[in-house]
C-alpha cells in the first residue's frame, strides 16, 4: 500500500463569496517527507490548511488521510486521526505558562478519561507526571527551559512562534502542518528550529509547512509545492520548483 | 521567577486559611446567633452562592448565560412536582430537579453553544424568559400560573434516634442544609479547577481554535460547563422551592439572571471563592442598609460597573493587585536609592 499517500486532496474547492480561494486542487503529502508550500499572498496556502484540518468546510472535492475520507470533520476529530496544525498568528493559551501550553500537546495521548481527572485517581496522577516529564524534554529541545513558568502571552514574538511549534512537536502527530514556523524567528535561532523540524520528521512525523523563506526551504524540504490562485503552479524537487518559469514570474521575482 | 512561585504559594496558603476560618465561622454561627431573620437571609445567600459558582464555570469558557433564573425555576418546579404530586422523597427530587435543568441546558446548548458569545447571550436571555412565561401560562392546573406553585413539601425528617432530629421546622436546619449543599458544590468546582478539566476550560477561553487543533472537543466542554452550571441552578431552585414552600414565575425574571451574573463579575471568576464573595457583598449591603431591598438590582448594577472599571478581575483579585502595586513601588524605590548612591 505504499502507493497511497499519507494525505491527499482531490478536486478540492473552497470559495469565499464566489471567489475560489482553492480551485480544484489535487494535492498530496507523502509519508515521511518534509513538504514545503510556497506561493504569493492570497494564493490559498493557509486556506488549504484550514480546509484540511476542518476549520473551514470545503465547497467541493475531498480530503483523504491514508485513503480515508476526512473532509469536513470537526477539527478535533481530524486531530484525533493524526493531523495537528499550528497557526500563523501565534495562537497560544496566553494566560497559561509555557509548560502548560506544551502539556496541551499531549492531549491526544492521554489514556485516562475526565472521570479519572475529576477524582484525581492514581493512574491519572502518574499520567500527568509523565506528561510533565515529556513536556520538559520538549522545553529543553526547543531551548525554552528557562522560560517554563513564563506566561505565553508575555513571550516575545519569536519565542511565541517557537512555542506554537513546540506544542505541535509535543503532539507527535502523523502529519504536522506548520503555518510559517520560521517567520519572525531570530536568524541565530533559525538553524535550531529547522533542526527540530528535521528531528521530528526523523522520529516519524511527516511535515508540511508553509514558509516564505525559500532559501531555507531549499535545504530543509524534500519537495516543494507552489500555489497560485488556489491552483498548483509547480510541484517537485526544490531545485525544479525554484527554477520553474511561472514560479519565478509570479512569486520569486525575476 | 522563583520569587513569584514562592509568593504565590504563600498567597495560596493564606487564602486557604482564610477560607477555613470563614467556614468555621459559618459552621458555628447558629450556636451563638439565633436571629431568624439573618439565618433566613443566609440560607438565601448560600443558595445564590451555589448558582453563582455554577455560572462561573460557564463564564470561564468565555460565555455568559442570562437565563439562569429560568433554570433555577426548572429545578424548583421539577423537584416540587416530583415531591408534591408524585410523592417522591425530597432527597431524590433534589438531584432530579438539578438533572431536569441540566437536560434542558444540554438540549438548548448543543445547537446554540457553537454561536458567538453575543448570540449565546441573547439566546440564553430568551430561553430564561420562555421558561418563566411557560410556568406562567402553560399547564395552569399543574404549575398554578399566576397563583404560583403552592404547597411544596419540606424535606423528609432525618432521625438518628437519641442523637439527631432534623425535621426542617426550624431555620437552623435549613441553614445547615444550604451550607452543606454549598460545600458540596464548592468541592465539585475545586475538583474541576484543580484537574485538567479546569485547565482546559481556561484554555478554551484563551484559544478555542488551538484547543480543537490539539484534539480537545471544545463543544463537549462548553456543553459540560453549561449543563453543570444549570444543574447547580436546578438544585438551588429545588432547595429554594422547598424552603419557601412556594414558587412564583415572577421570582425568576431577567433581573434575577442579571443579578447572578453580577455576583460573578463583582466577586471575580478566577477562583471559586470570587462569586461567593460577590453574593456576600451584594446581599450583605442589601441586608445591612435598611430599606435598600427594592433597590438591590441598582446596587449590584452600580457595583458591577465600578468593579469592571477599577478591578476588572473582580473583588477577589484585589489583594493580588495591591501586592503587585507594593512590589512595583519597592522595586522603584530601591532603584531610586541605587541611583542616589
Amino acid at each position: 500500500m505504499a502507493t497511497e499517500p499519507l494525505l491527499e486532496t482531490r478536486g478540492l474547492v473552497k470559495k469565499f463569496g464566489g471567489v475560489a480561494a482553492i480551485d480544484m486542487l489535487d494535492f498530496h503529502v507523502e509519508d515521511g517527507e518534509i513538504l514545503g508550500v510556497i506561493g504569493p499572498n492570497g494564493s490559498g496556502k493557509t486556506t488549504l490548511f484550514n480546509v484540511i484540518t476542518g476549520f473551514l468546510s470545503a465547497n467541493g472535492g475531498h480530503v483523504y488521510l491514508r485513503g480515508n475520507r476526512i473532509t469536513n470533520l470537526s477539527p478535533h476529530r481530524i486531530a484525533k486521526r493524526g493531523i495537528v496544525r499550528t497557526f500563523q498568528l501565534n495562537l497560544l493559551f496566553r494566560s497559561l505558562t509555557v509548560l502548560e501550553n506544551i502539556r496541551f500537546g499531549y492531549h491526544l495521548h492521554r489514556e485516562n478519561g475526565v472521570f479519572g481527572a475529576f477524582f484525581n485517581t492514581g493512574p491519572t496522577r502518574r499520567e500527568e507526571r509523565a506528561i510533565t516529564e515529556r513536556a520538559e524534554e520538549v522545553l529543553v529541545a526547543t531551548g525554552m527551559a528557562d522560560r517554563r513558568e513564563q506566561l505565553a502571552g508575555e513571550l516575545s514574538y519569536g519565542w511565541q512562534k517557537t512555542l506554537t511549534l513546540a506544542i505541535g512537536l509535543a503532539a507527535r502527530p502523523r502529519l504536522l502542518l506548520l503555518d510559517e514556523p520560521l517567520t519572525g524567528i531570530s536568524p541565530t535561532r533559525v538553524a535550531a528550529i529547522a533542526g527540530l523540524i528535521t528531528n521530528a520528521r526523523d522520529s516519524g512525523t511527516t511535515i508540511c509547512m508553509i514558509e516564505h523563506n525559500v532559501n531555507l526551504l531549499m535545504d530543509l524540504c524534500d519537495r516543494i509545492v507552489a500555489l497560485n490562485f488556489g491552483r498548483k503552479m509547480a510541484d517537485g524537487l526544490p531545485d525544479e520548483v525554484t527554477r520553474d518559469k511561472t514560479v519565478i514570474e509570479s512569486y520569486l521575482g525575476g | 521567577m522563583t520569587d513569584r512561585t514562592v509568593s504565590t504559594g504563600l498567597w495560596n496558603r493564606l487564602t486557604w486559611w482564610l477560607v477555613a476560618l470563614v467556614f468555621l465561622f459559618f459552621l458555628t454561627l447558629p450556636l451563638w446567633f439565633h436571629e431568624e431573620y439573618y439565618l433566613h437571609a443566609l440560607v438565601n445567600v448560600f443558595i445564590h452562592s451555589m448558582v453563582a459558582i455554577g455560572l462561573r464555570l460557564l463564564w470561564r469558557t468565555g460565555l455568559v448565560s442570562f437565563g439562569t433564573a429560568g433554570f433555577i425555576a426548572i429545578g424548583g418546579y421539577a423537584a416540587g412536582l416530583l415531591s408534591r404530586d408524585l410523592g417522591i422523597s425530597f432527597w431524590l427530587s433534589l438531584p432530579l430537579g438539578g438533572c431536569a435543568a441540566a437536560v434542558f441546558a444540554i438540549a438548548i446548548g448543543i445547537p446554540t453553544l457553537r454561536l458567538k458569545s453575543s448570540y449565546f447571550f441573547l439566546i440564553s436571555w430568551a430561553t430564561g424568559e420562555i421558561i418563566r412565561l411557560s410556568f406562567l401560562y402553560l399547564f395552569i392546573p399543574v404549575f398554578g400560573g399566576w397563583q404560583g406553585f403552592r404547597k411544596i413539601p419540606s424535606p423528609d425528617t432525618i432521625i438518628i434516634p437519641g442523637i439527631l432530629l432534623i425535621d426542617f421546622s426550624q431555620k437552623v436546619h435549613w441553614y445547615y442544609l444550604a451550607l452543606f449543599l454549598l460545600c458540596v458544590s464548592v468541592f465539585i468546582m475545586l475538583r474541576i479547577d484543580y484537574s485538567r478539566i479546569g485547565t482546559t476550560i481556561g484554555a478554551l477561553f484563551d484559544a478555542p481554535d488551538l484547543c480543537e487543533a490539539v484534539g480537545v472537543p471544545t463543544m463537549a466542554y462548553r456543553v459540560f460547563a453549561f449543563a453543570t452550571a444549570c444543574f447547580m441552578a436546578g438544585v438551588a431552585g429545588a432547595v429554594y422551592g422547598s424552603f419557601n414552600t412556594f414558587l412564583h414565575p415572577e421570582s425568576f425574571t431577567i433581573i434575577q439572571s442579571i443579578e447572578t451574573v453580577s455576583y460573578v463579575i463583582i466577586g471575580g471568576a478566577s477562583t471559586v471563592w470570587g462569586p461567593i464573595l460577590g453574593v456576600f457583598v451584594v446581599k450583605g449591603i442589601a441586608m445591612g442598609v435598611r430599606g435598600i431591598g427594592a433597590y438591590e438590582i441598582i446596587l449590584s448594577g452600580a457595583l458591577m460597573i465600578l468593579v469592571m472599571i477599577f478591578i476588572p478581575e473582580g473583588l477577589s483579585g484585589l489583594p493580588r493587585r495591591i501586592r503587585r502595586y507594593v512590589t512595583r513601588r519597592r522595586v522603584k524605590e530601591s532603584m531610586e536609592t541605587q541611583h542616589g548612591d
